[in-house]
């Protein structure tokens, strides 16, 4: 069902890269968000920041083709 | 508490004994061939602690707590066999009960169902795929967690013990001094203001700290078990000290505004002051400090300024019988029994502290272990991957050991690091260091390398975390096990599974309980003004002890949460004493309120009913109420102003000290004044 990517003779899970990938990028957003003092608007931060997290894994996972759909 | 400068030698000692009493317990395991050594060897780490006492409390409830978990894996593993979805609910359920009913006990005592919780999740949850281990798991983990407390309460006790004794009155003088300062600086009214602050919260945090404390000492050995009386004594005094100093505070300032603090006052202050920080006082020197207060409350003017040092003389009395007190309870834990006459009457009085019992932050933190452990279990199924049980098994426990903390996400971030250190140095033993030995005594003197420095960050409660985060880790990270094992697969996926699980025990603790300091405080600062409101609405007069008593346990735990606050949050802290002063002056007012005549006790009735009223609206939407308050207050004082008899005056006094707590700013009442000079003339 995964997708395993060779990296010098260890195999790894692709979606666990795309989750790590996910965590890198949604960590700069948040640091974006609260610099923009968006958290203002928010009623649970930790909740939003799952959302978050999921629609980016969601979107990647989408979007890069090293899954078998 | 302040970082040590640099290991003293009990400290190394200390680390020395630990290491020794886990070679034993990982030698012992070896030599009956247990089926997981490093259970042993990592229990004896858990239990580690500097002091002799609280290493036999912990070890009798750890061993008590993973005796109540065999028996429930025992109970719920085959009866639920054949339905893996509904075992890892019952699991998960029991969990999250095990973290409630701990939160509700409040003393180190709720690690036995803590314990009891995640000895079913640890030995239990792997059984979901094989359940006919369970007994023999269940029993290999009581049998290893045993051994490793035996050995660790046996070294610790045996060799060279440390007990609590000197440590517990080095810290009761510590603290006694702390206090004889505050009040010091109460009476000369020296104290800035940011000062004062920060005295009062370090006291109440201290008398929080005590009675963590007080429950490991009641363990150290059984002839001390005065010593515990005592000491729940003492705090009880020492916690009493505070809304003290803080009316003596407020009264010395309102007096000095008002220009009416006068010579022999200020002389009787000093005094007072000079009498608590010496430490030889005789019994004549406190007699003679009792006259010159009884001299200053005759020499007493009538009016506002009057009622006032009247107050205060009332105050510097309580003060002094106090102070009276801890010195005794002070003398009597030097020698370890209650030997005077005064701190036996002091101890038989002494009722039980009604606790404050926060159900919904409980049952909050049960549900977030809950979810932790089910949401790493779909985990793990889903994924497929044999590993992933640490995954929901050490989120599990992560949200059960930091389920008393406000905030357990910056705690766990941090442990996050330790562990990631913890694996390198790990896998650095697995493969470079072990391949090259052969036999017990090697091993363990390459263990010692890095467990004994380590252990000596166990001693200092500042660095307790780091220590934990290495001590306990690295050998349940090697595997300890009689044979060496050169898998780096099973390396990696057991150390990724650790750092995920935290990652899931931060993310659920952050979705459903991370509430903060911050509204931590503000829901016990509710929750103490509600009952002022429901002390101020009860029809009879009631038990004054008892308000106060509740009103102290809610301003213990506040205390921390305050020490943790930033300096925006400083006002809160001074405002819970005022507020304590109010509900002890509203018990005072009903204590007299039926001697009076009835047209004053009516008056009185009206402002109990509107000070209800204003605490129980929640006193922080808007202080508008209080010019009214006071201006009721003044009606009030300037009725009992007119009436003659000692019930009177105790009202008036009362009153003053209800007004000096709702609004010790206010300038001295009118009505007051204008009688007084009516009465003088």
């Amino acid at each position: 069902m995964m997708q395993d990517i060779n990296i010098y003779g260890v195999f790894v899970p692709a979606f666990g890269l795309l989750a790590l990938a996910a965590c890198l990028v949604q960590a700069a957003l948040r640091r974006l968000l609260t610099a923009i003092g968006f958290y203002r608007f928010v009623w649970h931060p930790p909740l939003f920041n799952l959302a978050l997290y999921t629609c980016l894994l969601g979107t990647a996972v989408a979007l890069i083709p090293v899954m078998p759909r | 508490m302040s970082a040590a400068p640099g290991p003293s030698l009990a400290d190394v000692v200390f680390s020395l004994k630990t290491f020794a009493a886990a070679m034993l317990a990982y030698w012992i395991a070896l030599y009956f061939d247990l089926s997981r050594p490093f259970w042993a060897v990592g229990t004896v780490y858990i239990i580690a602690h500097p002091l002799a006492g609280a290493i036999t409390s912990k070890a009798v409830y750890r061993l008590l707590g993973t005796l109540i978990g065999g028996v429930m894996t025992v109970l719920l593993v085959p009866n639920l066999v054949n339905a893996p979805e509904w075992l890892t609910l019952a699991i998960a359920l029991w969990v999250g009960l095990c973290v409630f009913v701990s939160l509700l006990d409040r003393t180190p005592r709720g690690y036995v169902f803590l314990l009891g919780g995640y000895t079913v999740l640890l030995a239990g949850l792997p059984l979901v795929n094989s359940p006919e281990a369970a007994f023999d798991t269940a029993v290999a983990r009581v049998e290893e967690i045993g051994l490793g407390i035996l050995c660790g309460a046996l070294v610790s006790r045996t060799i060279l013990p440390r007990h609590a004794g000197p440590v517990l009155l080095a810290r009761v003088d510590a603290w006694l001094g702390h206090a004889a300062r505050l009040a010091g600086d109460a009476l000369l009214g020296e104290a800035r203001p940011g000062d004062a602050q920060r005295e009062r919260r370090r006291l109440a945090a201290d008398a929080v700290d005590m009675r963590a404390f007080t429950t490991h000492v009641g363990y150290d050995t059984s002839r001390h078990q005065a010593r515990t009386d005592l000491l729940h004594g003492l705090q009880e005094r020492m916690i009493l000290l505070l809304p003290l100093v803080s009316a003596i505070e407020d009264h010395v300032a309102g007096l000095r505004r008002a220009g009416a603090l006068a010579a022999p006052a200020a002389a009787a202050l000093r005094e007072v002051a000079a009498w608590m920080a010496a430490d030889g006082a005789t019994a004549a020197a406190r007699v003679r400090l009792l006259e010159r207060i009884a001299a200053l409350e005759a020499t007493a003017p009538p009016g506002w300024e009057g009622l006032l040092l009247r107050n205060l003389a009332l105050r510097l009395r309580e003060l002094v019988a106090l102070w009276r007190d801890c010195r005794a309870l002070r003398a009597d834990l030097a020698t370890g029994a209650a030997r005077r006459a005064r701190t036996r009457r002091l101890l038989a009085a002494g009722g039980g502290a009604d606790r404050h019992l926060d159900y919904g932050m409980a049952a909050l933190s049960g549900l977030g272990a809950t979810l932790a452990i089910l949401l790493g279990s779909v985990f793990w199924i889903a994924t497929g991957w044999a590993d992933g049980v640490t995954v929901p098994q050490i989120a599990g426990v992560f949200c059960c050991l930091l389920a008393a903390m406000d905030d357990p996400v910056p705690a766990m971030r941090q442990f996050m690091l330790f562990v990631l250190a913890a694996a390198a140095i790990a896998f650095a033993y697995q493969f470079a260091v072990f391949p090259m030995l052969d036999g017990f005594l090697p091993l363990a003197a390459a263990l010692g390398l890095t467990l004994i420095p380590a252990g000596i960050l166990l001693a200092t409660p500042a660095r307790y975390l780091i220590g934990m985060g290495l001590c306990v880790n690295i050998p349940f990270m090697l595997t300890l096990q009689s044979r060496l094992s050169l898998d780096a697969a099973g390396f990696l996926n057991a150390n990724i599974a650790l750092v995920l699980a935290i990652a899931l025990a931060m993310l659920t603790s952050a979705l459903v309980r991370s509430v903060g300091a911050e509204a931590s405080a503000r829901r016990l600062l509710h929750r103490g003004w509600a009952r002022i409101a429901a002390a101020a609405a009860r029809p009879r007069p009631g038990d004054p002890g008892r308000i106060q008593r509740q009103l102290i346990d809610t301003l213990g735990l506040l205390a921390p949460r305050l020490a943790a606050l930033g300096a925006g949050s400083q006002a809160m802290a001074g405002d819970l004493l005022r507020d304590l002063r109010v509900g002890l002056d509203i018990a005072a007012l009903k204590a007299v309120q039926p001697a009076l005549p009835g047209p004053a006790a009516a008056r009185l009735a009206a402002l109990l009913a509107r000070l209800g009223a204003y605490y129980r609206d929640g006193k922080a939407t808007a202080d508008a109420g209080l010019a009214e308050l006071v201006a009721g207050i003044d009606a009030c004082l300037a009725l009992t102003a007119a009436l003659p008899g000692p019930a009177a005056l105790g009202a008036g006094i009362a009153l003053a000290g209800l007004r000096q707590a709702l609004d010790p700013g206010a300038p001295a009442p009118r009505p007051v004044a204008a009688l007084a000079e009516k009465h003088a003339a």
